[in-house]
């Protein structure tokens, strides 16, 4: 990404659309929403039999709550250090660190399901792509989940 | 290596903000963060950095103790009466 659209992000995610989405319980609901996305495209995988409009449609709801939740974080996980504060840096790092314990414990859990379950190949993508998509997603949606209200204004 | 405990700053940046009526985007431009890590502090949820420490205090220009302390500051109508 180049600085123009890193600059374009960092005016979205720091604009009014942003500041709606502050509060814990918002972004607790688009965790939720993110959570039930990422199911939804590994049930589309499951059943996919060669139809991509399923795998499209089933992948919009994500990129949706994805950008939202990229949106109530206003936009660490994307945007280069030297357009965050320290502090914003400081919780995105530790986000990264707890996730990293919560996502070794989640691909255990998952690994030693999948080896005792002796899925089909179908099943095992539809397995794969849900474990990749919380693994990728867990550092902003643990934080997301954790993060204390910010109460705006002065 | 042994670990350290983080010590949790106390400091007097909203009453310095209310007594001289500058808002939190104000105070936020003036030291370049956002508005939000502003709150973060007033409220001890987050402990600064030393160069943005020094930044506020120069904002406000007063010395680092005189806005950070690591106890409870006095409140001021002790201090008050204390003369």
């Amino acid at each position: 990404m180049n600085s123009r659209d890193q600059r374009r992000i960092f005016r979205h995610v720091n604009g009014p659309t942003a500041d709606k989405l502050q509060d814990q319980q918002t972004r607790r609901v688009l965790v939720l929403a993110c959570v039930a996305s990422i199911a939804a495209v590994a049930i589309a995988f499951a059943t996919f039999d060669n139809r991509f409009w399923l795998l499209v449609l089933a992948s919009l709801p994500l990129g949706v709550a994805t950008a939202l939740l990229n949106f109530s974080l206003r936009g660490i996980f994307e945007l280069k250090d030297e357009l965050l504060d320290e502090y914003q840096i400081s919780v995105r790092d530790k986000a990264y660190k707890s996730a990293y314990g919560f996502t070794l414990v989640f691909l255990v859990v998952v690994a030693t399901a999948a080896a005792g379950a002796e899925l089909d190949r179908v099943s095992a993508f539809a397995l794969a792509a849900f474990a990749f998509l919380t693994c990728a997603l867990a550092p902003r949606m643990l934080l997301a989940w954790r993060l204390e209200n910010s109460h705006g204004g002065d | 290596m042994a670990a350290t405990k983080e010590v949790e700053f106390h400091n007097r940046l909203r009453l310095l903000r209310t007594e001289r009526s500058v808002s939190r985007k104000e105070l936020a431009d003036a030291v370049g963060v956002h508005p939000q890590t502003i709150g973060y502090i007033e409220r001890r949820q987050y402990n600064l950095s030393l160069a943005l420490a020094f930044k506020l205090a120069g904002y406000f220009g007063l010395s680092l103790d005189a806005v950070f302390s690591p106890q409870a500051f006095e409140p001021l109508s002790d201090a008050a009466l204390k003369g």
